[in-house]
């Protein structure tokens, strides 16, 4: 049996949680996630936070700031592991959640949850580093595959109209919501279509359509995309992640997309704020920013040496 | 040295500084000037016996450039002047003319460049100046040292003379000293200093100088200076507990040579350096300087390591003996060296991996699957991975078969070992295997023929003939257990192996010779145990993953694959899914869906009508419930009518039934359809915009293939 409270504890003070257990977590989390739909329905109020990135700190400061799970309801767009030393320990730390209180915290998908970015951008090489094989990680991505690809939050009393949340943005492939559901999306991030295009596609303020991103995948969307899928849709606004905002959120298109960032001081250097979104019942909005600060932590953040050096 | 020669005149206006407004005193021609000593004289264009500025260049002026055409400074009295140059290879000229004084005749004097930085202001860059002597550290100047360390970083001259005498004076030990010293009396502010010294010698980004710090008389010195980091008051790491305790240089093989013992542990410093104690700090440029000292190194190591007469043989030797300790080390050894080799490029890695091999590699793999640790086994799978991940063939013995102990050895690990990891690491090493793309890839001689024959032909026939070896001896045994009854179904061990399993079939029906592989699934069961994989006794995940295998050899849009589908009624399974989860919004509802928007969108493609029918004959009361079902029975309903519209017409010529796929496609006309292949969810992308109009061809018959349209597409759902 998996004892949640024991792994919590150990999880944020960085202790090395036991492999089996974490297989344990990553099952329980699949069991979980295929419950959910693509697109999953979630009723205000909600907390809605953008990129962590491994900033484990920073993320229990979050929880500090705007409350614990279960006593506010999270949303999180993706992207918890690579960059920061503790991808682990931060996606465990939400899995844990996750599977204490699943109507409490919801988790969406990001780019960096694919096992292609994560071999290249830190979470493999800390997993090798963590536990001397690659097994931790595959159990982590198998259950990134999993993850829903967006949230629907619709308000009961508030009739201009519900939030989408993806992690990147629109597609040009769709015109409605309901499209997304004849996806099959237990897979790796395919390099383009539908899938691809919600997490990685950019708000672009200065192009009307459609453009090429410069990313390499996804597209950047212009202010009359944004604006027909609003209306089509009956949306009052798109929430979405993926970019670093100094700020720590940044609205465009007359409020009609915002991009919520929450990992402050990004790779330990950005010198950024961080900030999450908080819908009332009513939908109405609420930023709260909080920059980066060590509390209560065990030690500066840093990666973990390798465990073994032969000659 | 520098020889110092007058300027020639250049066009310039003359400012000088009254009452905080800059008063333009004239234009003319500016030269420098030696005799008399260094100086400016700038001469009135229009007259040029009248002198418009002489200014004499002397004592510790600063002069400023700024943008491209203006010199500006303060004399030693205080007046400021200003020099606009019309042209700025003028300005260029007088620079160099200051740079040369500065060089030989009066080194007092400084030159730098004010360059304004976007909105944050101003940059200053010294170009040339006075450079400081050098000191070494005491308990009093840390701060000043590392002013001067911070000034040396922008001047080039500078930080020469500064590397060599860090490098030659002994200035490290001194500033270790100085550490120590500092530490027992716990002043922390020098503490600080130094941590803060130490960091910007990283950041000169000098291998000789990171060289220095990674020495076995300074790395510990080092390792505790960065353990006091002014940006973290309260918290201190502990580097060097770490270094003297938690590392551990474990000699698995006596290694002979002192050099390569001695690299091994600086590139260890090196990594530690880089990954922990800097890792927050580390910006792009020192991040790369170390990391190529680093690779430099290992290179040199592996070289070694695959020469040494030595080295390998005593290291494989150890599983001839039987020390279950040294020899589970020896594992990590070889795990650690494969992953850095992966770094490598392809030659030199393939030449490393087929050291091990023929040095005995075999046998360590051997003595990893029988042995009870779990990290062993793991290990060794995780480097088989690595190895025929690079070259599929490197592990065979004869070029072109498959070594079946190997693969059979993986597939015990897939099909028995309790560990999911193990299992899933095996699943990677099969697959990458039976991976024809991997096979294509591979260093290995393919053949002696002369270079100009046909590559093809010969990697076809490499192909084939290593691909037969697997179908002979090892599939079998590999999928066998989709034919066998499943005795603990729901299971997290039966979920994780039939996935695979599942995984692995549709790998080889899509990716091998269709015609060898086909005939190897449909002469077994395979398929039928798939189909009942989808049954409710089985968990969710597994469900979907017969699923999906079977979608895609759906995709396959194969004819013979088709009928046996149908023939054996495998749908079934995914019939009965659907009804299940048919008011659940999840994953599994949308795979299920998926397939039906499959079908519904290929349905003019004669496989996809033959499923279409298929379904609604069997499954229309399930088909009924969802939306996209109910677009399936519109259109199978639709066809019928046509047809027998069509039949009402054409009575005396046809004799056959109609609308029996198989026989249909003798007399009807070439069926328009709209994909050339199946296509699912495909996406619609202005930039990416899909015309197609090919043919292809099917059963002997060319059939056109008409414009996809996008908007139809979307229409559709």
């Amino acid at each position: 049996m998996l004892h949640l409270d024991k792994i919590i504890e150990d999880v944020c003070k960085c202790k090395i949680i036991p492999e089996n257990d974490i297989q344990e977590l990553c099952f329980l989390a699949q069991e979980l996630l295929i419950q959910e739909s693509n697109i999953q329905l979630i009723d205000p109020p909600i907390t809605i936070c953008g990129d962590i990135h491994g900033q484990l700190h920073d993320l229990l400061r979050l929880f500090r700031i705007a409350k614990e799970p279960p006593t506010t309801k999270y949303l999180f767009l993706g992207d918890f592991v690579d960059r920061g030393f503790y991808s682990l320990e931060t996606f465990l730390l939400l899995l844990c959640y996750k599977i204490r209180y699943p109507d409490r915290i919801y988790l969406i998908r990001g780019n960096h949850e694919s096992r292609q970015i994560t071999s290249v951008y830190g979470f493999y090489d800390e997993c090798m580093r963590k536990y001397g094989s690659a097994n931790v990680w595959r159990y982590c991505c198998d259950v990134f595959d999993y993850l829903s690809l967006g949230a629907y939050i619709m308000s009961g009393t508030n009739s201009d109209g519900g939030v989408l949340c993806v992690h990147g943005g629109l597609s040009p492939a769709i015109e409605t919501i309901d499209e997304i559901s004849l996806i099959d999306r237990k897979q790796e991030v395919p390099h383009d279509g539908l899938m691809c295009d919600l997490l990685w596609s950019d708000p672009e303020e200065n192009i009307p359509a459609w453009a090429v991103s410069p990313r390499g995948a996804g597209y950047l969307f212009g202010y009359t995309e944004a604006e027909r899928f609003l209306f089509k849709n009956n949306l009052s606004l798109i929430a979405r992640a993926h970019q670093l905002v100094m700020e720590g959120y940044k609205e465009v298109f007359d409020g009609g997309l915002v991009t919520v960032w929450s990992a402050p001081n990004y790779c330990y250097r950005c010198g950024n704020v961080a900030a999450v979104l908080s819908l009332d019942d009513n939908l109405n909005r609420n930023y709260t920013v909080f920059d980066s600060i060590l509390q209560d932590c065990s030690e500066i953040p840093s990666k973990k040496p390798v465990a073994d050096y032969f000659l | 040295m520098d020889v110092v020669r007058p300027t020639s005149p250049r066009r310039v206006k003359v400012y000088t500084l009254e009452d905080d407004k800059w008063m333009d005193r004239g234009t003319g021609y500016c030269s420098g000037m030696l005799e008399g000593g260094p100086h400016f004289l700038v001469r009135n264009e229009n007259d040029t016996s009248e002198t418009l500025l002489k200014a004499t260049i002397e004592g510790t002026t600063q002069y400023q450039r700024q943008q491209d055409t203006l010199i500006v400074w303060t004399d030693s009295e205080g007046n400021d002047y200003a020099l606009s140059f019309q042209e700025p290879d003028g300005c260029l000229s007088l620079c160099e003319f200051l740079i040369n004084i500065q060089h030989s005749v009066e080194p007092n004097i400084s030159l730098v460049a004010v360059i304004s930085n976007g909105q944050d202001g101003e940059v200053t860059e010294v170009i040339a100046g006075p450079i400081p002597e050098p000191c070494f550290p005491t308990d009093s100047n840390l701060g000043d040292l590392l002013e001067l360390l911070n000034q040396g970083a922008k001047s080039n001259k500078f930080k020469e003379k500064l590397l060599e005498f860090i490098e030659n004076e002994g200035f490290l030990t001194q500033l270790i000293e100085t550490f120590h010293r500092n530490e027992e009396n716990r002043h922390l502010v020098n503490l600080y200093y130094l941590c803060d010294i130490v960091k910007t010698l990283v950041f000169y980004n000098d291998s000789a100088i990171l060289d220095t710090l990674v020495n076995d008389d300074t790395i510990d010195g080092v390792a505790g200076i960065l353990e006091y980091d002014s940006e973290f008051p309260s918290y201190k790491t502990n580097n060097r507990e770490y270094l003297a305790e938690k590392t551990s240089f474990k000699e698995v093989v006596p290694l002979h040579n002192e050099n390569i013992k001695s690299l091994v542990k600086r590139t260890f410093r090196l990594q530690f350096l880089k990954d922990v104690v800097l890792a927050r700090l580390l910006d792009d440029a020192s991040f790369n300087c170390i990391s190529t000292m680093i690779h430099l190194n290992e290179d040199q190591i592996l070289k070694f390591i695959r020469t040494d007469p030595e080295f390998l043989p005593s290291l494989f030797g150890l599983y001839d003996k039987h020390d279950d300790a040294k020899s589970r080390d020896g594992i990590k050894l070889i795990n650690q060296f494969t992953l850095i080799a992966k770094k490598f490029q392809p030659t030199p890695r393939s030449d490393f991996y087929r050291s091990l091999i023929e040095n005995g590699l075999v046998k360590m793999i051997q003595f990893a699957f029988k042995d009870s640790h779990t990290e062993s086994r793991i290990l060794a799978t995780e480097l088989i991975v690595t190895i025929i991940e690079h070259d599929v063939l490197l592990f065979n013995k004869k070029n072109s078969e498959m070594d079946t102990t190997l693969m059979s050895i993986l597939v015990d690990v897939l099909l028995e070992e309790p560990n999911y990891g193990l299992k899933t690491q095996a699943f990677e090493a099969i697959k990458a295997l039976l991976d024809p793309a991997n096979l294509a890839q591979s260093s290995m001689p393919i053949d002696s023929s002369p270079s100009n024959g046909d590559t093809n032909i010969e990697g076809s026939m490499l192909e084939s003939k290593y691909l037969q070896s697997f179908y002979q001896n090892a599939a079998e045994n590999l999928f066998g257990p989709l034919e066998r009854v499943i005795t603990d179904p729901a299971c997290k061990n039966t979920t994780v192996t039939y996935s695979n399993l599942c995984e692995l079939l549709n790998f080889v029906a899509r990716e091998h010779d269709r015609n060898t592989s086909k005939e190897f699934i449909l002469n077994h069961r395979y398929l039928q145990g798939i189909g009942e994989i989808q049954s409710k006794r089985y968990s969710l995940q597994l469900r979907l993953s017969a699923l999906r295998c079977l979608k895609s050899i759906i995709m396959l849009d194969d004819e013979d694959y088709t009928q046996h589908l149908i023939r054996n009624d495998i749908l079934r399974g995914t019939m009965e899914m659907l009804r299940e989860v048919n008011n659940q919004n999840n994953l599994a509802n949308s795979a299920c869906l998926s397939v039906l928007h499959l079908i519904l969108q290929n349905r003019e493609l004669l496989n996809f009508k033959a499923l279409q029918k298929y379904l609604v004959a069997n499954y229309s009361h399930i088909l009924r419930l969802n939306y996209i079902g109910r677009e399936l029975v519109t259109a199978e309903d639709q066809f019928v009518e046509e047809q027998d519209a069509l039949q009402g017409e054409t009575t005396e010529v046809s004799a056959t039934s109609p609308d029996i796929p198989d026989t249909a496609e003798q007399e009807n006309p070439p069926v328009k359809t709209k994909n050339s292949r199946p296509s699912e969810d495909e996406t619609v992308s202005p930039a990416k915009e899909r015309k197609l109009n090919s043919f292809i061809m099917k059963a002997g018959k060319v059939f056109q293939i008409s414009n996809y349209s996008e908007e139809e597409e979307v229409g559709e759902t």
